[in-house]
């Protein structure tokens, strides 16, 4: 038995507990793999960077299933009980020992469901790139972006900065600064906070890149002008997909050219991809304008608002063009006249400005049809986001 | 509380740029003089929710066409 | 019963309003520090204050900021005389000494950069800084025709149309919104008039100021230049005509109006300038 050879020698990670180097990940590795017996799947409650990374390794050499468990209702009985206290009740359509690794969804609507991947799909998009860069960790460790910026650092032997459970954003800000972070990945949720946490403060970004929600262009722009010595990209990902597209033209969407490939848009307005021969729906609206195809945000997040249809997130897009905003969050809330009504919560880069702002909000909604103008809107100092770090749209 | 729902609704009069007439208990606050329609009139409850805390509408759907109506709704609802 | 109460303030902008120069009202928009140094907006031509309003509340904790209607444009008056230069610097000349300004750091764009140009040939004191957006005036080539268009946007397929000239190809979501501003904003007559007064000018808009460029040489205050890659109205001119050793950005997917179209590359780069 041999560890996949995918881990470079230069890796280091810095968490909490100190730091690891490579050689302290193999052995750790090696002697995890010596105790899985040969069992067929195995289980971690999914939230710390180096024991993923170790069980990564361990279970790909002994071809052994590993589910990273995020949220314990969803169940997964495992063979072996690599740590947490729970057993779990088994997907009932979990093929057997053939070493894949298995995600939860977010689960940012619904229930939480099973995707599995083979590892090597998992490093699938990770070019090794130079090493000796300095990542920093901002999505959930157990997550499918998380999991990226995980193996990319470990492909790239890169050194791999994980903030401690309780870090908020002023900490990873700081924790940023102090170490020279030259790559850091994060939702565009994350990067309006981060870009507010660091203020003036600089960064020697040599990449930015964007994920798990679309990437509007007001965003793109800010992170343009803060970092413009930066590659800037933003990717489509999916739990069940994984990295469908990466674009880096610094556009929001991405260029209509692409739908003569792989890409195309359903009868639904929605986004579908061409994988293992046939096309999948990927629930995500998407509009073409001219040269460029957006994202509109989800299907079935549209409601009826006194009979006209809207998409709350379009209405959140068109919001945050407003540079004086950090974030805005537009949801629903039933009606007894119209069915539905939208209710935005904002919040703003210098609170002290509200009142100069409020109009300002509102001769900017104007430009909008009647019915997609938020019946409440509401000022907060932050909104309320969920472990995958994008924002949380249920009520 | 019909104070309050008058002043709402001359908040969001104001804010279209409409002038309107004296607004009373007996206003008619669809088809009748105030220029509002079902989207102001989601708003105006909307804003009367936020500002008292209670839902009249919470179980449904109940009728009202007045202003006082509307009032009292609000009243009945603790 | 009719019950009495008093009126809620409305949530609309604060327009305030001052005489001009020719008597007739000066629109104008007031916000951040009163005894801080003046920061001033100037709008283009067919716009108005509020082609500012993404940008104004980046500088409320710095500046006494203050966005105007120029004279034909938005709420001020349509008197523009006979629409040349010199009777636009001198209305501006005596707007700021209506509103208590000795010198300012102007923002011009367009028209309204020329306009914030001849200010600080003509008035050098007045000026302490100027940032140029896209600005007329420098010489080189311009669209008079798509300007033109303004005076008959009526229709939403008119107004749509002027709009994808008007925007670059990073601001296609913005289409939709712009073109309706470009609608609600048409007046018929004296608007027009003013409008028609202004480009019929070409001193106004379209030449250049001075017979060979701006006399750059006799401008002492600090001078930045912002210009939109894709800018089919007011392309980038050449060179020479540029202030020689002032910083030049230019953004790249941007068309003519770089506040409106992308407030949040441009407002940094305003904020970095200023002391």
């Amino acid at each position: 038995m041999s560890l996949p050879a995918w881990l470079h020698p230069d890796f280091r990670l810095t968490d909490d507990a100190g730091t690891a180097t490579a050689a302290d990940l193999t052995r750790a590795a090696t002697r995890l793999a010596d105790e899985l017996p040969l069992w067929d799947r195995a289980g971690l409650a999914a939230t710390d960077a180096r024991a993923i990374l170790t069980a990564l390794l361990a279970a790909e050499a002994r071809q052994t299933d590993l589910f990273l468990i995020r949220d314990a209702t969803a169940g997964a009985e495992i063979g072996y009980r690599i740590e947490g206290d729970a057993v779990f009740e088994v997907a009932p359509d979990a093929p057997d020992g053939t070493g894949l690794v298995w995600l939860q969804t977010s689960g940012s609507t619904g229930r939480p469901k099973w995707v599995s991947h083979p590892p090597e799909a998992l490093r699938g998009h990770i070019a090794a790139g130079q090493p000796h860069a300095r990542w920093l960790l901002s999505y959930a460790a157990g997550g499918f972006a998380g999991l990226q910026v995980i193996l990319s650092a470990a492909i790239g032997g890169h050194h791999l900065l994980v903030p401690s459970d309780h870090a908020g954003i002023g900490d990873l800000a700081a924790l940023a600064v102090k170490h020279r972070i030259t790559h850091l990945s994060g939702t565009p949720t994350f990067w309006r906070a981060f870009l507010m946490a660091l203020g003036a403060e600089t960064l020697p970004l040599a990449t930015v890149t964007l994920g798990g929600e679309a990437a509007d262009q007001a965003l793109l722009d800010l992170l343009r002008a803060k970092f413009p010595q930066a590659r800037l990209r933003h990717l489509y990902a999916t739990t069940e997909l994984g990295t469908v597209f990466s674009v880096a033209d610094g556009r929001a969407g991405f260029p209509a050219a692409w739908l003569e490939n792989d890409l195309a848009i359903t009868e639904y307005g929605t986004l579908a991809v061409r994988r293992d021969g046939r096309l999948q729906d990927t629930g995500d609206r998407v509009a073409r304008v001219e040269d460029r195809v957006l994202f509109r945000g989800r299907l079935d997040a549209m409601v009826n608002i006194g009979g006209v249809k809207i998409w709350p997130e379009e209405v959140e897009t068109h919001l945050l063009h407003l540079p004086f905003l950090r974030d805005a969050l537009v949801t629903t809330k039933p009606n007894p006249i119209t069915g539905s009504i939208l209710i935005a919560e904002l919040v703003l880069a210098d609170p002290e400005t509200q009142a100069l702002c409020e109009p300002l909000v509102k001769a900017h909604l104007a430009l909008l049809p009647r019915a997609a103008r938020p019946a409440m809107i509401r000022y907060k100092t932050a909104l309320p986001t969920g472990q995958t770090g994008k924002k949380l749209r249920m009520p | 509380m019909i104070e309050r729902v008058v002043a709402e609704l001359q908040r969001i009069l104001a804010d279209k740029g409409e002038t309107h007439g004296p607004i009373t208990a007996g206003s008619l606050l669809l088809d009748g003089d105030l220029p509002i329609d079902s989207l102001d009139l989601a708003t105006l409850v909307v804003a009367l929710e936020e500002q008292t805390g209670r839902e009249p509408f919470r179980a449904g759907f109940r009728m009202f066409t007045t202003v006082g109506e509307l009032a009292t709704l609000f009243d009945e609802a603790a | 019963m009719s019950v009495a109460v008093a009126r809620p303030p409305s949530r609309k902008i604060d327009f305030r309003y001052l005489r001009g120069l020719s008597g007739g009202p000066v629109c104008y928009l007031e916000m951040g520090k009163p005894d801080a140094p003046p920061l001033v907006f100037l709008h283009g031509f067919g716009g108005d204050l509020l082609t500012w309003h993404y940008c104004l509340v980046g500088f409320v904790s710095r500046f006494r900021v203050i966005a105007v209607d120029l004279p034909g444009h938005g709420r001020s008056t349509l008197d523009v005389g006979a629409g040349t230069l010199a009777e636009m610097v001198a209305w501006t000349d005596a707007t700021l000494t209506a509103l208590g300004i000795d010198g300012a750091h102007l923002v011009g764009h367009s028209m309204g950069g020329k306009i914030a140009i001849a200010l600080a040939l003509a008035h050098p004191d007045r000026v302490r800084s100027l940032q140029l957006i896209s600005p007329a005036g420098l010489g080189g080539p311009f669209d008079l025709a798509l300007l033109t268009r303004f005076l008959d946007c009526a229709t939403p397929e008119t107004a749509l149309d002027l709009a994808s000239r008007l925007v670059g190809s990073a601001s296609s979501a913005l289409l939709g919104t712009l073109a309706k501003s470009l609608v609600t904003g048409k007046d018929q007559g004296p608007r027009q008039a003013a409008f028609a007064a202004l480009l019929g000018n070409a001193a106004t808009i379209g030449s250049s100021i001075g017979e060979h460029g701006v006399p750059w040489d006799r401008i002492a205050c600090p001078v930045q230049v912002i210009w939109g890659a894709e800018d089919k109205i007011l392309p980038l001119p050449e060179p020479s005509r540029l202030p020689p050793g002032a910083r030049l950005t230019i953004l790249p997917g941007v068309g003519h109006l770089p506040q409106i179209e992308s407030p949040g590359r441009v407002v940094p780069l305003l904020d970095r300038f200023l002391p």
